[in-house]
């Protein structure tokens, strides 16, 4: 699932460790979610979401909403 | 850095127990290997039983890691044992047709299980992704 979580990583100047310790997962699922290995669970969406204090759909792109009501 | 530092502490929990329950089951079929001529009856049965519980211990073990691992890495785990226990199946009753149909010789069921580690090994190089 296509994501902007790199980005908002690199802007805070996290490592991938980092952010795991933030939100509980391991340095592997980081990477994962960062390179579309891994599509998280709603609540690790939702953890995401609250750590970056952004809606979900502002971090992962929603492939079932039509683009320009995106 | 030390073996605590290595590992989060359900692998390391997870690779404890699979040495032990791994030692115990090669010392369990060389010591029934050694005195079966001398077993006979419930010690006989009972000693049988010792490496079938270091297998079911394994195997507890292994989900054991899966419930405690987060969320990704259990998707992987989950999709490489399922994949690895199909192909285990597959050659198991691959090599039953044979042993019934072309008399090839006999293989030992409990082999299964080391063919499902083995199809375990094999697999995970390739199932990198939980999708």
């Amino acid at each position: 699932m296509r994501n902007t979580l790199k980005v908002l990583r690199a802007e805070r100047a996290w490592t991938q460790n980092d952010l795991g310790e933030r939100l509980g997962v391991s340095r592997q699922a980081v990477n994962a979610l960062e390179t579309e290995k891994h599509d998280p669970s709603l609540d690790l969406a939702y953890r995401i979401a609250a750590l970056f204090d952004l809606p979900v759909e502002a971090i992962f792109h929603n492939p079932h909403r039509p683009v320009d009501q995106a | 850095m030390s073996f605590a530092g290595l590992f989060p502490p359900a692998t390391r929990r997870y690779l404890v127990t699979s040495a032990v329950s791994a030692a115990f089951y090669v010392l369990s079929i060389k010591a029934i290997s050694w005195g079966q001529p001398q077993l006979s009856g419930p010690v006989l049965w009972g000693a049988i039983l010792v490496p079938a519980l270091c297998i079911a211990v394994q195997l507890w073990a292994t989900l054991r890691l899966m419930a405690q691992v987060d969320e990704f890495m259990r998707a992987l785990l989950a999709r490489r044992f399922i994949i690895a226990a199909c192909l285990a199946f597959i050659v198991a009753s691959t090599w039953g047709f044979m042993e019934t149909f072309a008399q090839v010789e006999h293989m030992p069921g409990f082999m299964v299980y080391a063919v499902f580690w083995v199809a375990f090994c094999l697999v995970s190089p390739f199932i990198r992704t939980s999708h």
